[in-house]
């Protein structure tokens, strides 16, 4: 008999879906949650029409706050969340419902719009839909811009952008191409990207990714990354480039994913 | 504004990347002249930190700048090229060929070299299009050490000669024989002694250096001293508690040191992860990066190596030149496929996707495909006089085709996966082969049967419990108390542990477990192939039933596969009135096998003959999942009984991934015929009837012993082969039982008397080659091929060394046509008859006899030969390895020099025994001394070359260093004047003074150019280069006159103004402001048509200014505002434009109540970047916006105002512009491509902006300031 031949590794969660429609009814219907994050024991939740909720792990209504604007994407950093709207203006927001604006105006390209937010150790970026990857290492008093498409025009197809997440050490960015296929590029420090393959084995066979990304999010307890995709399919993408796995979790298109301490939430 | 934004955008700069360079260079990495190795150096030099970290993974990323592409490191073509149709760019499936155990149970190298050569033709087809690499991490190499390991389908054979030879053929097919260029690049896997797959990410497979050398090592020795093999994969496993990964000993020391790899080593996927988080070899991922570099993986098929390289770095756990070593094996090999050179020089580059699986390939993968098949069993059919096979068709009537993969395709893993149509099944093939022979014979298919996996029935991860009052209690299954033989815990690819090896009657136990009131039971459960059956017993594994769980595919459970996580699967409780704590027993069941159908039977009842086909698929064992007995998966045994009951004609047609029990069925009298062959391949139901039907004669052997038993072997966590304390040996080498079938085992339908056997030479040393003889005739009553196979023994051994029983040391497969006799003769290298001895550690060989049996296969040994060794043996120099440590140096850096020097009995000799020479192919660049210290002296490229003499043989290597150049300026003068600044690569000169610039390199070295000024306003390109290696960096001095400001108070422009694409209908001055009517057109991207742009000379530092007022709020592209022009392709705009829209809106339908602040930066006619911001909620009286441009060198700062006093950064950007313009502009303005977006999402092809609203810009003034 063999026993405890992976010992102490992480153990793997029990996954718990908690449908935001069940355990948060008020808010099940209108508007449209667009992000969540783990927040201490639990999560806050953002919704389009600039509402924040804070949860308790079970998805229990604690907190919220009204920031009267549309919302893109959130981050927690330090405590404190950082909102950004659409046409980028980056608001600091606190769980007692105090809020301020780091950049009182919009950084964005013309006619695009910012999908997503999201904080690599010291470096906060931003991602608009049509590739400008803004940094700031500053608490947003002056940015970095690449602009991915153009940079690496005849190198990876074109790609327009729908969400960003970050860990400590690597920073993921997911889309689709002019023909409608995922794609998910990696960097550490926001300057380099490399082009994620999206297969994944399957009775044996390996195949692609066919579901497109809409929502992203770092599971820390598994150091992977976990894209929420249409027609409820949730997509890992794991340390090891091979190993990538897909799960089929509702019907629903996944707008919304974040995971704390093995607790997955979805809508 | 309260808030200050700045927003700092950064364009490139870097080295090459000035617009202007006055001498062309081909850098080294482009220049063919160079070898592979300066190049990868000199490319890798080039490269910043954070761009040698984004290298080091399989993903490699795009570098633009350089010109490198994205690369997927990781493609697989064990059979194929892994990968499906592409109709996007004209490809099909690509050919699926018979696999590894198929082909070595041909015994035909050269066979498989044309497959792969095949599969190579197939993969640059595919790499053309652009969706693959050329780097394959096939073949599969290791020996079957034990049938039981999941991946036996995919070795070439059980004897480590036979899977050397005939791995030897696969990469010879990849590589090519171009001697410059590589077709495609083979990588031999998975180094080393990883066959079991079940504790593969964390397991130590422990034995002692005589197995390892002998046996493990043996393939890779081989192709790499024989074939050059350019990579192999480190595995997952440790060898003797050091993984594999992070032993420098095993990759470095043996692999390039002892066999002299030149090449990559990647890591298996996630095997650097392994380290510290299966192995804790490390605790840390940057310590596990710095052990897996440091041994030597050039390549992290995962992300740790790209995650913490630099903070590995900067924790002083590796250097910089570790990333360099790593990063130049990976580019040497991309650089050998041609990737980085002209196509016309590359000569596999002219593959069109047609290639695959084109008609060549489909008649290969026949062809292939009939020579694989092993008869294992051919008698007379029960009361008649013929054999069974092969049938004669004209004898009957009907055919029953009999069993589940009668009508199926399996191709096995690492597969090609071509179309359906192009795949034939048994059935199929059958059909057609009788329809096209025009015969009048009844097929009827009667599948039945299942290969439902009775192995691995379920991953159990967890179970909550919960009682009625809806509390739960949640356990986790890994932690079971007591167990059941044979189960173990892990969580292969995925990250949750799991119970694993779950059989037929397995059990864990749980003690312990409040089951009071306890109404439900969630298991958490994975189902790998088809599932079992859960029950739920307390007090002991028969104890009392309180729930069952039917965890089944068949249930319409989630099947999550072996990579799959669990799943919670419910039960109903049975409260059996507990009250107490209980032992909770998990205990795991097959689901029942089904009955065999009788219209099965019938079919079999009423032909003439039934042909069963039987075998494995990949739920049976696969890559993480072993199996767990050597059965026929399924009913499989069951129904081939059941068949020859009804029928005496029966045969047994066998596809599986290697060896299965067949002791049940194999000398039922009913059976007369049993043909085998490993998976077959697209074509194999178009082969089995050429074999079936005698249009081929089945000439395969058997490449592995078929145990009568799974009871027979070893634990398959046992590495070592050798009989020890009453535990079996292993392999043909030392196993001593009987077996169903011998390695080599395989009939014919004809038959072959061997004669006169010969040996060239009756006392031998191990620097000869010997060749054995003999002549065999075809006395049967087929053409046919026959396997000549030499086994050698050493009866002369000492005892105590436990020599093997046998080992192969030669083969060769002949065809013979009936009645003809064939002179085979087979040569031996006597180097390659050698021990390994485990005290001296080095090669032995044992003197006295050494007897060449020759045979039929392992057993059937028709003659024998001997000669005597005398084991004297005089090792001479192979191998030597040269390196300094460092690819790139600077100026005055030295390294000293570390050479191994490695002899034929694979042992190392101290240099202090030998002569060792050091030379530079360039000394002015790297000078190197009799010590081997080598000093950078200049710029450029040098390889050194070591030589060591050693016993009158020398042997050389080579390693090449790039020493920087530093291209800074020593001097930079205009009159005289210094205008050096440390760091600046843009200067200003302001007046009509000399424009004469004179500059110096650092270097007297270096080139440099001045290319002066022609006038004033006008713009000196001083370019510094370095001549060897390309490498330039430019300076510009611009030289300027005072600007001229304009209030617009006059009529018309002052003469300061210069007017581009001038339309004086739209362009006027009238009441102090200039105004301007904003045109189709613009200067951004690849339109360069933005007409009245009002410019002045302004090629100096300054600040430039105005107002603008427009007479509405721009929309879509519309812009207007300052401009620092250099040409269409090269400038810094800053506008005031439009608002952005949001997708799904038409853009002139959008009516934004403000605009955005825009700067945007042009540099050889693309975007460097763009910021914008926006000024919703701004107070905007009658659309006046202040606009002001500062310049610094090549800094350019942006700010506006609403009120002219009170200005906001808008950003800042750097580029470098030469003969600069500043002025205003207007334009309607070009929707980017990329911003275009249609209702339905789609881009846009947007022209300009063809039907906004007019757009008139008035500028009140044009203030400049110069510096």
């Amino acid at each position: 008999m063999l026993l405890g031949l992976r010992h102490n590794r992480k153990l793997f969660p029990a996954i718990i879906m908690l449908w935001w429609g069940t355990a948060f009814s008020l808010y099940a219907a209108t508007p449209q949650i667009i992000d969540a994050k783990p927040f201490d024991d639990g999560f806050v939740i953002a919704s389009t029409d600039g509402m924040l909720y804070w949860t308790d792990i079970d998805c229990v209504h604690l907190d919220s706050v009204n920031l009267k604007t549309e919302l893109a994407g959130i981050e927690v950093t330090d405590g404190s969340v950082l909102a950004v709207t659409p046409d980028c203006m980056i608001l600091k927001v606190e769980r007692s419902g105090k809020s301020s604006r780091l950049c009182r105006k919009q950084i964005t390209n013309n006619a695009d719009k910012v999908v997503g937010i999201a904080c690599s150790g010291k470096k906060t970026f931003i991602l608009t839909a049509y590739g400008t990857i803004l940094s700031t290492d500053d608490n947003c008093k002056s940015f970095t811009a690449l602009d991915f498409n153009g940079t690496y025009f005849l190198y990876y197809d074109h790609t327009r952008f729908r969400a960003i997440s970050a860990s400590d050490n690597s920073i993921f960015m997911a889309g689709i191409h002019d023909d409608g296929t995922p794609a998910v590029y990696t960097s550490t420090a926001g300057n380099i990207w490399s082009e994620r393959t999206l297969t994944y084995t399957e009775s044996g066979q390996t195949l692609s990714l066919e579901h497109q990304p809409l929502s992203m999010a770092y599971d820390s307890r598994m150091d992977r990354f976990v894209l929420g995709c249409t027609d409820g399919y949730l997509f890992y993408l794991p340390g090891c480039s091979h190993c990538n796995a897909i799960e089929s979790k509702t019907h629903s298109d996944i707008t919304a994913v974040a995971f704390n301490s093995g607790y997955c939430l979805l809508r | 504004m309260k808030t200050k934004q700045l927003l700092t955008i950064i364009a490139a700069f870097a080295l090459c990347a000035a617009p202007a360079v006055a001498q062309e260079s081909v850098p080294v990495y482009k220049n063919t002249n160079y070898s592979f190795q300066e190049r990868a150096v000199d490319l890798v030099s080039r490269l910043t930190l954070e761009e040698k970290q984004a290298l080091l993974g399989n993903n490699m990323a795009a570098v633009p700048r350089l010109g490198i592409k994205q690369y997927n490191v990781w493609s697989e073509a064990l059979h194929g090229v892994l990968s499906g149709a592409n109709a996007s760019v004209g490809l099909q499936g690509p050919t699926s060929f018979p696999g590894s155990v198929a082909l070595g149970s041909t015994w035909d190298p050269d066979l498989l070299e044309l497959e792969a050569s095949v599969i190579a033709d197939e993969a640059r087809a595919i790499f053309q299009t652009g969706t693959k690499g050329l780097t394959f991490w096939s073949p599969v190499v290791e020996p079957i050490r034990d049938p039981r390991w999941g991946r036996t389908g995919e070795s070439y054979g059980e004897d480590p000669f036979l899977a050397a030879v005939m791995s030897s053929g696969f990469v010879r097919g990849m590589m090519g024989n171009d001697p410059v260029y590589m077709k495609a690049v083979p990588c031999a896997k998975h180094y080393f002694a990883n066959n079991s797959e079940f504790d593969r990410h964390v397991g130590s497979s422990n034995m002692d250096s005589r197995d390892m050398r002998e046996f493990y090592l043996y393939p890779y020795k081989e192709l790499i001293e024989k074939d050059n093999l350019p990579s192999i994969m480190s595995s997952y496993n440790a060898v003797n508690h050091v993984p594999t990964s992070a032993s420098a000993l095993y990759l470095d020391t043996i692999a390039r040191r002892t066999y002299g790899m030149k090449g990559y080593v990647t890591g298996d996927c996630a095997a650097i992860e392994d380290i510290y988080t299966g192995h804790y070899y490390v605790e840390t991922a940057e310590e596990a990066t710095a052990a897996g570099l440091k041994a030597g993986v050039d390549s992290d098929c995962g992300s740790v190596y790209q995650r913490y390289a630099l903070s590995a770095l900067e924790k002083g756990l590796i250097t910089e030149a570790d990333m360099d070593r790593a990063l130049v094996n990976m580019f040497i090999i991309r650089m050998r496929t041609g990737e980085f050179d002209p196509l016309m020089k590359v000569p596999y580059a002219n593959f069109p996707a047609s290639t695959v699986n084109s008609e060549r390939s489909q008649a290969i993968a026949l062809e292939v495909a009939t020579r694989t098949p092993v008869l294992l069993k051919n008698e007379q059919v029960p009361g008649k006089t013929n054999k069974a096979l092969p049938i004669s068709l004209k004898d009957i009537k009907s055919i029953a085709l009999i069993g589940p993969q009668a009508d199926r395709v399996e191709l096995g893993p690492y597969s090609g996966r071509p179309e359906q149509s192009s795949r034939t099944s048994p059935y199929a093939g059958i059909s057609k082969y009788i329809a096209d022979k025009g015969l009048d014979i009844e097929v009827t298919l009667a599948q039945g049967g299942s290969t439902k996996s009775k192995s691995n029935l379920l991953y159990v991860a967890y179970f909550d419990l919960e009682k009625a009052d809806g509390s739960k209690s949640h356990h986790d299954a890994t932690k079971y108390s007591s167990s059941s033989d044979g189960i173990t815990v892990g969580s292969g690819m995925g990250t949750e542990e799991q119970v694993r090896s779950i059989d037929d009657g397995s059990w864990t136990a749980y003690e312990n477990v409040d089951l009071i009131n306890v109404d439900k039971i969630t298991i958490g459960a994975n189902i790998p192939t088809e599932g079992g059956i859960i029950e739920v017993h307390v007090g002991s594994p028969e104890g009392n039933l309180i729930s069952t769980i039917e965890a089944t595919r068949a249930s319409g459970k989630r099947v999550g596969g072996v990579y799959g996580a669990s799943t919670p699967m419910e039960g109903k409780v049975n409260r059996l009135g507990y009250n107490g704590p209980q032992t909770l027993y998990l205990v795991y069941k097959a689901p029942e096998d089904d009955e065999i159908a009788e219209d099965v039977l019938e079919a079999a009842r009423k032909s003439d003959i039934a042909i069963v086909f039987v075998g494995t698929d990949e739920n049976t064992a696969t890559e993480e999942a072993d199996r767990l007995t050597l059965n026929l998966p399924g009913n499989q045994v069951k129904l081939i009984q059941a068949v020859a009951r009804e029928n005496k004609n029966t045969i047994v047609v066998m596809q599986t991934l290697g060896c299965v029990e067949v002791e049940d069925f194999k000398n039922l009298e009913n059976i007369p015929g049993i043909l085998w062959t490993g998976y077959n391949g697209q074509a194999q139901g178009a082969a089995i009837p050429m074999v079936l039907f005698g249009d081929v004669t089945p000439g395969g052997k058997l490449n592995a012993t078929w145990y009568k038993s799974v009871k027979d072997l070893p634990p398959i966590t046992d590495y070592t082969l050798r009989v020890e304390n009453g535990k079996p040996g292993r392999t043909l080498w030392y196993f001593t039982k009987p077996v169903s079938y011998e390695f080599g085992y395989g009939l014919s339908y004809t038959t072959f008397e061997y004669s006169d056997f010969q040996i060239s030479k009756s006392n031998i040393t191990p620097n000869d080659k010997i060749t054995i003889s003999l002549n065999v005739k075809n006395t049967g009553d087929f053409d046919g091929d026959e396997v000549v196979q030499i086994y050698m023994t050493t009866p002369d051994s000492p005892a105590s060394l436990l020599r093997p029983i046998k080992r192969l040391k030669g083969f060769k497969r002949v065809t013979i046509p009936r009645g003809q006799t064939r002179l085979v003769e087979i040569e031996i290298d006597c180097a390659d008859l050698w021990f390994w001895d485990m005290k001296s550690d080095r090669i032995t060989y044992d003197s006295g006899r050494y007897i060449f049996e020759i045979g039929s296969s392992s057993k059937d040994i028709r003659g024998t030969v001997s000669a005597n060794m005398n084991g004297r043996f005089n090792p001479q120099l192979k191998i030597v390895v040269a390196d300094c440590r460092v690819s790139v140096l600077e100026i005055g850096q030295t390294a000293q020099t570390q050479t191994s020097a490695c002899l034929t009995d694979d042992s190392f000799i101290g240099l202090d025994k030998a002569t060792v020479k050091y030379v530079s192919s360039n000394p002015a660049v790297a000078s190197i001394n009799a010590s081997g210290l080598l000093t950078a002296v200049g710029p450029g490229i040098a390889t050194i070359t070591v030589s060591v003499t050693y016993g009158g043989k020398t042997v050389s290597d080579t390693y090449s260093v790039k020493v920087n150049a530093d291209l800074s300026l020593a001097t930079l003068k205009n009159a005289g004047k210094s205008l050096l600044k440390p760091g600046r690569n843009q200067y200003s000169v302001l007046g009509k003074m000399s424009s004469k610039v004179t500059a110096t390199a650092k270097s007297s070295k270096l080139s440099v150019n001045v290319e002066q000024a022609p006038t004033v306003p006008g713009t000196a390109v001083v370019t510094v280069s370095e001549p060897v290696t390309g490498d330039v960096q430019s300076y510009y001095v611009n030289f300027g006159t005072k600007g001229v400001p304009d209030e617009f108070n006059n009529n018309s422009l002052g003469s300061q103004w210069k007017v581009i694409r001038r339309n004086d209908e739209n362009l006027w001055i009238d009441n102090g402001w200039l105004s301007i009517i904003a045109e189709t057109g613009d200067i951004n991207g690849t339109s360069d048509n933005a007409a009245n742009m009002i410019l002045q000379s302004a090629n100096t530092d300054w600040t430039i200014e105005t107002r603008l007022a427009t007479n509405a709020v721009p929309v879509s592209a519309q812009n207007a505002g300052l401009v620092a022009y250099q040409d269409d392709s090269h400038f810094v705009k800053l506008v005031y434009t439009a608002a952005g829209f949001r997708r799904g809106q038409q853009a002139a339908a959008l009516a934004p109540a403000s605009g955005n602040v825009q700067l945007y930066v042009e540099e050889n006619g693309s975007s460097k970047s763009t910021v914008s911001v926006s000024l919703a909620g701004a107070e905007i009286k009658n659309n006046n916006i202040y606009l002001k441009l500062d310049k610094d060198g090549s800094i350019y700062t942006a700010y506006y105002s609403f009120d002219g006093k009170s200005w906001v950064q808008a950003g800042q950007a750097d580029i470098s512009l030469k003969d600069i313009q500043a002025g205003v502009m207007a334009c309607q303005g070009v929707m980017n491509m990329r911003m275009g977006m249609r209702p339905g999402g789609a881009a846009a092809a947007a022209p300009a902006q063809q039907n906004n609203a007019q757009f008139r810009a008035n500028f009140d003034w044009f203030r400049i300031k110069n510096r």
